[in-house]
């Protein structure tokens, strides 16, 4: 057999990765991982293997993505506002039922879980998160967050670049992890799989029920198949390089699956069901850096109150749960949330007690050791471009903190420039 | 309630990551080049243009031709399609979104009009509205049978699948379906909502940037369509209404024309639009050829669109006899969707089944018939694949190999294979099936893994016949399609 050479042409001409393939490429991906890395130093990310006094070596990041564009103007209610109500006649949210944060915000009534932690100092929200030239498409505007760039024109989702860069010659597949069925873009990259898993209990490779003594031989076989494929195809890398992260994936999965228990009730939906596969992979020690979850349903053009308060009850109970799970398991002080969404809302309503696609809207960070407060200049709802908030704080300075402070991540060189970060991770004063 | 009731996932700046296509396959080491034989460009045809194809109707559409073939599946009234029993026979409830999910599943096994249902799954992906938000029928005793909207909406798609883009947009815009889903209902004038008007433009029609990179509409064009939508409605019993008083008759100024626009007016905007013809004719080439087609090879296709004033027929017999369509570049170039696996799996087993679980599993790969996870429908491409979908994926495949009782899929009747084709030898089972399921595109490598796969045991005993009861059969022989199916080219299409 000549040697397969292995091209992968992205298309906008970012990068050609190349590679040889002499064993069954289940060994090599976390070689060739490590190859790539061994250029680039050892400044991306330290691992625990590597530098075990490291104070970044065994955090967690958990990204909640809030799908369909949440509006910000009601979660996090700018109830002394009187341009807010003016704006806001049947979708505003009566002061009455706001949960105080201070003399000017409250928030939702559904998120009595996430207030609480306010209370503790675990929150701090940051206001006005967005970025230059708005686009009031779902699709456009989830590319820009998902790949942290404006122009639209990366070809790897951010996170997937922050996490390939703390595996080293072990491999790691749990280096990210998304929970749920579907891979966020975010974790997407071409060479390098994060696990997507919905159900830890079905989380195998089913043998011939009647012949259980042929598995083995079954799975050498879908190896070498695998190992085969010709590289020159589409698909050939993610299809070979999908299913060597499974293989490896299972075994683990199912013994901290095994192992798992959790110290709450976790609420009985999709998102507190996939709160509490992340929880596992964080108690089970599997090296998650970053975990992912994702809650859709936020695009609210009509009937808004009902749906919205669906939502954010739902996340506020899970995080809440979530949380108090990590607390019990001795874990909370290795994780930090992140919430995002791809835009707010319209400042005043549609006719539908809905509203429309806008722009600029607040991110939640939950985590033990962070500034709780408000963080960023709070919108005007006077100044507004066209109907539509201006964005005070550019999403990248968020990402940058994270990185920098959380994961001892090169922000600047992963984003390819340089961003001022806020002070809810150091020193500072919330706003 | 939220249109976007499910995760997202289209990605357009991440589509690099779902084709990575290297351009032309120079070392397909080991195998033959592929798409030569008629045979081999037929099976292509029928995996793009249907869901694959049984030995019998493979060989029956290969005496036809390619030529044939094409003529054949487009002019699919002139076959009559038995399904009725068939689906009365599955006892399926189709107020509920899991027998919704297996009546159309088993349309895609069982009908023999394949390419009219795989254009309807183009319009399903394309013209996106889901149960999600539109909802199941719910009968009561004073109305016992309330309209299912996403079985009319799917009954329009199948009615029109092949009809021309304005009266697809003018039906579209009036499907109750839609009309709920982007809340066209809850457009009135002086209190616009402007859902279906942006992505009947970006997702439907235009595009957010046309060919020359520049966007195709302005948020003023957004606000000044849903003006144009205004009073578009439904009745008590949820059909189509134009609610006069509703509508704004106002001037209105779109794509820089001015006049008093209507909906009606718009879609013949939305045709002129020089980013349309490019749009549709780049989704449906893409839907059955390859991804990011070449300029040079769209073009002709664009024009044909124009020429035959939106022609979805003329367009998509362009597409399948055209010399890209047949070329190494489009040969398994293609992610299944898991509505294709599990329909191609079933035909060419000739699986008698009633399809019970399969919506299921076809969930669990990623996809629920009927409620796609957003208005821009499946993504596809590679992000068809992770750790979870490709789990799906081969445990299914196993699954189905593996019954020997069930109450809803008879066995595959493998044995009957090694009759019929008089398979004597691990190396003529290893062949045939390749040839079978693979145009026999696999390398030494990948032969010599099933082959020792096969022998390992000892279990088929040169020389002698074989029974279906013996472990070669019962369980090597499951276990080689089971490792055939789960190959990374028969995941391709």
């Amino acid at each position: 057999m000549a040697l397969p050479s292995r091209r992968i042409f992205i298309q906008d001409g970012f990068k050609i990765v190349s590679l040889g393939l002499a064993l069954p490429h289940i060994f090599t991906r976390a070689v060739q991982a490590a190859g790539q890395d061994a250029g680039r130093g050892s400044d991306v990310m330290r691992t625990p293997e590597t530098q075990s006094n490291d104070p970044f070596a065994n955090r967690t990041l958990i990204v909640v993505q809030m799908a369909g564009g949440n509006d910000g103007l009601n979660t996090v209610v700018p109830y002394a506002d009187g341009l807010y109500y003016q704006n806001r006649k049947n979708v505003g949210v009566p002061e009455g039922g706001v949960l105080k944060l201070d003399d000017r915000f409250g928030l939702h009534p559904a998120m009595g879980g996430v207030k609480s932690l306010w209370d503790a100092g675990k929150v701090a929200i940051v206001h006005g998160v967005g970025y230059p030239n708005p686009s009031f498409s779902h699709f456009k505007s989830m590319d820009i967050w998902q790949t942290a760039n404006p122009e639209g024109k990366a070809s790897e989702g951010w996170l997937a670049k922050l996490v390939k860069g703390s595996v080293d010659r072990r491999g790691h597949p749990f280096a990210g992890f998304a929970a749920g069925g579907t891979l966020p873009p975010a974790l997407m990259s071409p060479d390098f799989p994060i696990p997507a898993v919905d159900n830890a209990s079905t989380f195998k490779l089913l043998p011939d029920p009647r012949y259980a003594v042929d598995a083995p031989a079954r799975q050498n076989a879908l190896v070498q198949l695998y190992g085969g494929v010709s590289g020159d195809g589409p698909f050939a890398q993610v299809l070979q390089s999908t299913q060597s992260s499974t293989l490896e994936s299972i075994g683990q999965l199912q013994q901290v699956h095994a192992a798992y228990k959790p110290a709450v009730e976790y609420p009985k939906d999709g998102f507190g069901a996939g709160l509490k596969l992340l929880a596992e992979t964080i108690t089970g020690d599997l090296g998650v850096k970053v975990g992912y979850i994702t809650i859709g349903g936020f695009d609210t053009h009509s009937n808004q109150k009902n749906q919205q308060a669906r939502l954010l009850q739902s996340l506020s109970d899970g995080l809440k749960a979530f949380w108090d799970d990590l607390t019990a398991q001795g874990k909370a002080d290795n994780v930090m949330v992140m919430s995002w969404s791809e835009f707010g809302r319209r400042v005043g309503e549609n006719g539908s007690n809905g509203t429309d696609h806008g722009t600029a809207t607040p991110q939640f960070i939950i985590g033990n050791g962070i500034k709780g407060g408000h963080w960023g200049d709070p919108v005007s709802l006077s100044d507004l471009d066209k109907g539509n908030l201006r964005h005070t704080t550019d999403f990248r300075s968020v990402y940058s903190t994270v990185m920098d402070g959380w994961l001892g991540a090169p922000a600047e060189k992963l984003l390819g420039a340089r961003f001022p970060t806020l002070g809810f991770l150091g020193p500072g004063q919330a706003s | 309630m939220s249109t976007l009731s499910g995760q997202y996932h289209s990605s357009a700046a991440l589509v690099a990551l779902r084709t990575t296509i290297s351009g032309a396959a120079e070392s397909r080491s080991g195998r033959g080049a592929p798409l030569v034989d008629e045979r081999d460009r037929v099976a292509h045809l029928l995996r793009r243009a249907g869901f694959g194809y049984s030995p019998d109707e493979l060989d029956a559409y290969a005496r036809l031709g390619v030529s044939g073939t094409v003529d054949a599946l487009l002019n699919f009234q002139q076959v009559s399609d038995d399904l009725d029993e068939r689906l009365q026979r599955a006892g399926l409830d189709l107020n509920k979104a899991g027998d919704m999910q297996r009546w159309w599943l088993l349309r895609m096994i069982y009908t023999k009009r394949p390419l009219l249902e795989k254009m309807t799954l183009f319009w399903h992906g394309l013209l996106v509205s889901g149960t999600g938000k539109v909802g199941l029928p719910q009968p009561k005793p004073e109305d016992p049978a309330p309209p299912n909207l996403m079985m009319d909406q799917n009954a329009f798609f199948r009615s029109h699948a092949l009809a021309d883009l304005a009266t697809i947009l003018k039906g579209i815009s009036r499907d109750p379906a839609m009309v709920v889903y982007l809340d066209v209902r809850d457009n009135r004038k002086g209190k616009p909502n402007e859902n279906y008007s942006r992505e009947l433009m970006e997702l439907f029609t235009l595009g957010v940037t046309g060919p020359d990179g520049q966007p195709t509409f302005s948020e003023r064009d957004v606000r000044e369509v849903a003006r144009a939508f205004t009073g578009w409605s439904l009745d008590a019993e949820r059909k189509f209404i134009f609610r006069e008083g509703q509508h704004d008759g106002g001037g209105k100024t779109i794509f820089g024309k001015t006049g008093r626009f209507g909906g009606d007016d718009v879609i013949g905007l939305l045709i002129d639009h020089p980013a349309c013809a490019p749009y549709i004719c780049r989704r449906l080439f893409s839907f059955f050829a390859y991804d990011d087609p070449e300029p040079a090879v769209l073009a002709p296709i664009v024009d044909l669109f124009r020429s035959s004033k939106g022609s979805i027929r003329a367009v998509v017999r362009a597409i399948l006899t055209s010399p890209a369509f047949y070329s190494q570049r489009a040969y398994r170039a293609k992610a299944k969707s898991p509505a294709e696996l599990i329909a191609g799996v079933a035909r060419v087993l000739q699986l008698e089944t009633d399809a019970s679980t399969f919506q299921t599993s076809a969930k669990r790969m990623g996809q629920a018939l009927f409620n796609p996870p957003n208005v821009s429908g499946w993504p596809g491409g590679a992000s068809w694949f992770n750790t979870t979908t490709w789990l799906e994926r081969v445990n299914w495949v196993n699954r189905i190999l593996t019954i020997r009782k069930d109450d809803h899929t008879r066995p595959a009747a493998l044995f009957g294979f090694v009759q019929r084709q008089g398979l004597a030898t691990p190396e003529q089972a290893v062949e045939y099936f390749l040839r079978l399921l693979l145009d026999g595109q696999a390398s030494p490598e990948q032969r010599q893994a099933l082959l020792t796969y096969v022998k390992d045991g000892d279990l088929w005993k040169a020389g002698q016949p074989l029974r279906e009861t013996d472990p070669a059969v019962d369980r090597k022989l499951r276990g080689l399609v089971y490792l055939i199916m789960a190959m990374p080219e028969y995941q391709l299409a």
